[in-house]
């Protein structure tokens, strides 16, 4: 056999966010880690944020929909049945290759929807419990922010300091402070000094097509190179396509296939699935077997189901002042909690993060008044050089995330026909955007306007609404119960107990902030309890 | 970047996506147009080179533009003919315009540039007590049944 092949401690798939995580976290305790990750390295001279072409190859090569970008290391989503396009990277750091670095937690009230508001379910964990490894990872993820927000209860300050909240910030606050209403500096995961492997933020404003100066917390610069030099052994274009079980219904390993198109097999006595919302639910139900005819670890029939998204909105206002709306990080640069939590005076329940991110090129200026909802959309002709001289530069941008409910008709299935480009099934997407949640969009696009003439707009408008998500959760669900539930509060499987969960797909409910700081948070708690679980854990024969 | 595009327009094509382009693009007001630019020449090839997917509806529009006719009169055909080709095609050549350093320039937009943040910049963009508001307003977090477990607490 040859070293390649050798059994693995424990078998990552997916050498994304949560998957860097937990591989270092694991290599340092002493495991030897094998991860089959199914893109490869990003190479920091191709990425387009650095290049005149930026915007271009970000509507294409580098855009956040795999079905745009049509990589080899992506694999097809079927999404006609979805309201919003799905967005993911397939490569080493997954997608923190290319998110925004928004590095919000969780509120106390995140983890008890209902107890406090009757709806969905409490989380089996609290957000006290989840404080420790909350701040663990914003110090390997570089986290800058000023600490104090009144939004969150007491805690560690972020590692580094917060960066400048810019003249779009400033202009957002001022307005937000005549009405009395919370504003914060953002916290992100993008280095306000030089800290370990990252280098200070250039400020270039591009953070959402890859960071070309690695000032990005990404888990390829962040944690990868440290669980290689632990011995963690990564393998690059390895396409997954099974999960196996032994005679005693354990995970033993994974069937892949390899950059040459030749089917392998890694062995391993712990298999931890970090695919995220679409990749592990789609992996699981592909590892249907005798003993587990509808999935793997699916007993509770939940798998796939569930599907939250986070329909973004976004409310544009126009500026008289010079706001330098480009200048990064992007990276959020205020956030507000003050329509996060749930008024019994709404129609609605729960509540909406709102951020001020920059508003990038030129070219996003005039898809802005091309796509939004404004009687004027014309961008041709005369109005070609009006609305460029009119935005660029003067342009501020509330961007809203919305809390997703679970709704088991939410679903990611196997598309019975469309495969990836090694056969395997392509996951389907079925989603609606709930009553509840159109609901909760249509008041904060309306109070976001408000906000926007209260900084003194001189225009403003609905630029985004329910538009694409990157935020893919709750497909195998945490919970105490079996029956109602696929995994534990520690993200380990009912059904096989030597199967872990580490990425969005386990989310009970999916809040209404950025997830990875949590996801990240969950990973690291997981890999902490294997490692002080490991002389009693059950492993595959 | 200076992808080379994999399709090259021939001259006559040039010509007329030139005429184009100043339909969408046109000069006045200080700024250039399309032409004036250089849209129909490297703009559009290195255009192409990043975006090899926009060939198509751009040549598709271009070749369908009748010699002679009049170019505003092709682009509302092509516009009411299929509107989405329309958009890639237009995309195209405003993404090779805004290529143009002198469009960019004429815009005053700098484009992506390193900026580093100055050691006490965070701190200027919140002169004036900027924050102190939301402070004094104290903690506005929902508490739960385990809120009072976190050292230092002080409930809203």
């Amino acid at each position: 056999m040859s070293d390649r092949d050798k059994k693995a401690d424990v078998l990552i798939v997916g050498g994304g966010t949560s998957g860097g995580i937990i591989a270092k976290q694991l290599a340092e305790d002493g495991f030897d880690v094998v991860c089959l990750e199914r893109g490869g390295w990003v190479n920091a001279s191709e990425l387009p944020g650095d290049k005149p072409e930026f915007e271009l190859l970000g509507g294409q090569a580098w855009h956040p929909n795999p079905n745009v970008r049509g990589s080899a290391a992506d694999y097809p989503i079927e999404d006609s049945d979805s309201d919003v396009d799905v967005w993911m990277y397939n490569g080493v750091g997954g997608s923190s290759v290319l998110y925004a670095a928004c590095w919000s937690r969780f509120l106390p009230s995140d983890f008890r929807v209902r107890t406090l508001d009757g709806v969905a379910d409490d989380w089996p964990i609290s957000y006290e419990e989840l404080l420790p490894y909350y701040e663990e990872t914003d110090v390997e993820m570089a986290v800058s922010g000023r600490g104090g927000d009144p939004a969150y209860p007491p805690g560690a300050p972020p590692p580094l300091p917060a960066h400048p909240i810019n003249k779009t910030g400033r202009k957002a606050a001022e307005g937000m402070n005549k009405l009395g209403w919370h504003w914060w500096p953002g916290p992100v995961s993008i280095p306000s000094q030089d800290y370990g492997p990252l280098k200070q933020c250039a400020r270039l404003g591009i953070c959402r097509m890859g960071c070309p100066e690695g000032a990005k917390a990404s888990t390829d610069l962040t944690h990868w190179p440290l669980a290689l030099k632990h011995g963690a052994r990564l393998i690059t274009n390895a396409r997954v396509a099974e999960i196996t079980v032994d005679e005693h219904g354990r995970a033993s390993g994974a069937v892949y296939i390899d950059r040459d198109g030749t089917e392998r097999f890694q062995g391993a006595s712990i298999v931890v699935l970090a695919a995220n919302g679409v990749g592990t639910a789609r992996l699981l139900l592909m590892s249907s077997s005798a003993r587990f005819p509808d999935g793997l670890a699916n007993s509770s029939g939940l798998v796939g189901t569930r599907l939250m998204l986070h329909p973004y909105a976004t409310v544009t206002g126009i500026y008289d002042d010079e706001l330098e709306d480009w200048l990064g990080p992007a990276g959020q640069q205020i956030q507000s909690m003050q329509f996060y939590e749930t008024d019994t005076s709404r129609d609605f329940v729960r509540g909406c993060k709102w951020l001020v991110l920059p508003t990038g090129g030129p070219l996003g200026t005039l898809a802005r008044y091309a796509s939004g909802e404004r009687e004027d959309r014309e961008i041709w002709g005369a109005e070609f050089h009006r609305k460029l001289r009119e935005g660029i530069g003067h342009t501020l941008e509330w961007s809203i995330i919305p809390e997703d409910l679970p709704d088991e008709a939410n679903t990611v299935t196997l598309d019975p026909t469309l495969k990836d480009s090694d056969g395997l099934p392509a996951p389907k997407i079925t989603y609606a955007t709930s009553e509840n949640t159109r609901r909760m969009l249509e008041f904060n696009t309306a109070r976001a306007v408000e906000a926007h003439q209260a900084s003194g707009a001189r225009q403003t408008w609905v630029s985004g609404r329910r538009w694409a998500a990157g935020h893919l959760l709750g497909t195998a669900r945490m919970g105490d119960d079996p029956t109602t539930s696929v995994v534990d509060g520690y993200g380990r499987a009912h059904d096989v107990e030597n199967l872990f969960i580490v990425d969005g797909s386990t989310f009970v409910t999916s809040s209404g902030v950025n997830p990875t700081s949590t996801i990240c948070a969950l990973a690291r708690r997981t890999g902490k309890h294997i490692t002080a679980g490991a002389r009693s854990q059950a492993v595959a024969a | 970047m200076s992808a080379v595009a994999a399709v090259r327009l021939e001259e006559a094509e040039r010509e007329t996506l030139r005429a184009l382009a100043d339909v969408l693009i046109p000069g006045g007001e200080g700024m250039p147009s399309a032409s004036d630019v250089g849209v129909a020449g490297k703009w559009i090839d290195r255009t192409l080179g990043a975006r090899p997917d926009l060939a198509a509806p751009l040549l598709a529009i271009v070749r369908s533009a009748a010699e002679g006719k009049d170019p505003a009169a092709e682009v509302e055909r092509a516009r009411g003919a299929d509107a989405a080709a329309f958009e890639l095609f237009a995309l195209a050549v405003s993404g090779a315009y805004l290529l143009s350093p002198k469009a960019k320039k004429a815009l005053r937009y700098p484009g992506p540039r390193r900026n580093r943040a100055y050691p006490d910049e965070a701190e200027h963009y919140l002169a004036d007590d900027l924050i102190e508001p939301v402070v004094q307003r104290g903690p506005i977090y929902r508490p739960t049944p385990s809120s009072n477990e976190l050292p230092g607490a002080r409930l809203p």
